[in-house]
């Protein structure tokens, strides 16, 4: 049985439908990416599994458990963390404490959720901004710190919305890397990402979502072939040319 | 930190001689406005500092608090249950009546004004306190409505009779530790954490596993019983409480002040904006007579233009960079 099951999942803002009848598994272990551009309704979906918003139709089952409809908190208690695309730090508290108060929900106490936090924090990276105040930090490290708070609630599954969009080069292979260490940890990840490049280098599989419909679904060798996809990202024209 | 802790023992202790040695009543009734309104900054500070939650409606707390204490004294019914203690702490019992009036309708408005953020749930506060204010001068059964209610008879705790300046001297100051005491232990527990992350960001917090919404009313809960003390012991002090006085716009703006001038989410910041605030209106009412809310005022915004931080934060961040200073000149030699 997959880990996560979305069932014809739908999001209507008034009039526009945003997400329609969209159906995708996870399956333990591995790491799914999601692919679309612009405006396709990739964040939305993760909204609706993270519970920051309800779907209008359809189900999200998590390890055999329905969950939509339930809090972002009760989610995160579920087992499942997201970061997000557009970054959240809490600026006017140390890096420690962003990653630690995200350990607190799941610590019996604040001793717990310190050595909850000092373990994440080693793992990806930040040891030495922990003392800085998070509005200080480049977007680089803002981004590091996002995925940091996520797995300080301890998730087994966690959703990656765009980790490295405005990364340089260098730290997209920095975030590959740890992405790549994350999964080998035992997490199962779905992750949104527009650098293919690095996208096709993490991820086992590929769904690929436009204008709220998904358009196929596959391997990522699969997917850079597909006629559809391709059509989705450069329109009709270009493809009738080449 | 052992420093710091001598520090507070040793300032607790000199409050507590201060009345042997003050034998000016206006002096003492200084004191005790100071120590009233480190209460209410506080109070406002745990939900507008902490918690990122700016009410302009503390004064429906502060109100009920006021009128929870009046007619636990004054009723018949209500005063019965003194009997427990022999009726040697009515006055206390008032004071924990009106703050758990307070809990109780905060209760029932907290899940109603957290659906509303930012500047709407000022508003929302604000029509709060004054719906408050509507129903004491309505309400003629229970509240008396605009006449307002007097206490006949002076309050004793124990053997202590609740007259003259000294004996409310002790009780503020025990109620101001007590609630700044609260306060910490709350701002360095789990809970406090969560004020934190719920002020910085509500949909992180949310992210990040915290049930923002029940504790905004947790806060909330705190926070207002706070407020409750101080109407309590406004009630006491003065003797005489009227919807005007108590569920007043004044108020709410007051504790806002305090909490501004001195340092918005910090512990120390209501009690240094207490003491400035209520030592520099008094000296303006004596040098400019009726024209001293115009002082004040510009006073106010002197200092939101120019110490946004408050005083408090600002002289923080003066000492702290001086800190820094220091210690790179250490490493430099």
């Amino acid at each position: 049985m997959p880990m996560l099951q979305v069932k014809d999942l739908t999001k209507q803002f008034g009039g526009l439908t945003a997400v329609s009848k969209v159906s995708f598994s996870v399956n333990e272990g591995e790491v799914l990416g999601l692919i679309g551009p612009n405006g396709a309704g990739k964040t939305t979906c993760f909204n609706m599994i993270a519970g920051a918003m309800n779907p209008t139709k359809g189900q999200i089952e998590f390890e055999g458990q329905r969950i939509d409809g339930l809090q972002a908190h009760q989610i995160s208690q579920k087992g499942i963390a997201r970061t997000f695309q557009i970054v959240k730090p809490l600026r006017n508290l140390s890096v420690f404490d962003n990653v630690m108060i995200a350990a607190l929900s799941k610590s019996k106490d604040i001793s717990q959720a310190r050595e909850i936090a000092q373990e994440v924090i080693d793992f990806t990276g930040i040891h030495d901004l922990a003392k800085k105040g998070a509005g200080e930090l480049s977007i680089g490290n803002l981004k590091r710190l996002e995925v940091a708070r996520a797995l300080a609630t301890l998730p087994r599954l966690l959703l990656l919305d765009e980790p490295m969009g405005g990364l340089n080069g260098k730290e997209v292979d920095q975030a590959i890397e740890l992405i790549l260490k994350i999964n080998k940890s035992g997490k199962t990840v779905v992750i949104i990402e527009h650098i293919m490049k690095a996208l096709m280098q993490v991820s086992d599989r590929i769904v690929v979502l436009a204008q709220g419909e998904k358009i196929a679904e596959g391997t990522p060798e699969a997917i850079s072939k597909n006629e559809a996809v391709i059509t989705a990202y450069l329109g009709e024209e270009y493809h009738a040319q080449s | 930190m052992n420093r710091q802790k001598s520090y507070i023992a040793l300032s607790i202790v000199v409050l507590l001689l201060l009345p042997l040695f003050i034998k000016n009543q206006f002096l003492l009734h200084m004191f005790i406005l100071i120590f009233l309104g480190v209460i209410y900054g506080q109070s406002w500070n745990l939900l507008g500092g902490f918690t990122g939650q700016i009410s302009f409606g503390h004064a429906l707390f502060f109100g009920i608090g006021a009128y929870g204490t009046a007619k636990f004294l004054t009723s018949d019914s209500l005063s019965k249950i003194g009997v427990i203690f022999n009726h040697q702490a009515d006055p206390i019992l008032a004071i924990i009546f009106g703050g758990l009036m307070t809990i109780l309708v905060t209760f029932l408005m907290g899940t109603i004004i957290f659906r509303l953020s930012g500047p709407y749930f000022g508003l929302g506060t604000l029509a709060m306190a004054e719906i408050g204010l509507v129903i004491a001068m309505n309400l003629k059964s229970v509240t008396n409505g605009g006449e307002g209610i007097l206490l006949l008879d002076t309050p004793s705790i124990g053997p202590f009779e609740l007259m003259g300046k000294t004996s409310f001297y002790y009780l503020i100051l025990v109620l101001m530790l007590l609630t700044v005491f609260f306060v910490y232990q709350i701002m360095r527990r789990k809970m406090g954490y969560f004020l934190l992350a719920i002020r910085e960001d509500n949909q992180a917090a949310e992210a990040m596993g915290v049930p923002t919404k029940r504790y905004k009313i947790l806060a909330l809960m705190a926070s207002a019983f706070l407020s409750a003390l101080a109407g309590g012991f406004y009630t006491l002090y003065v003797g005489f409480i009227s919807p005007h006085d108590v569920f007043s716009v004044h108020t709410s703006v007051e504790m806002i002040f305090i909490t501004i001038v001195g340092g918005v989410g910090t512990l120390m910041g209501p009690v240094v904006g207490a003491v400035v605030l209520t030592v520099l209106s008094e000296v303006f009412k004596s040098y400019f007579d009726n024209a001293y809310l115009i002082v004040y005022g510009l006073l106010l915004i002197l200092v939101i233009l120019y110490m946004p931080e408050g005083i408090y934060g600002y002289l923080k961040k003066k000492w702290n960079a001086r800190k820094k200073v220091m210690a790179d000149a250490d490493v430099a030699s």
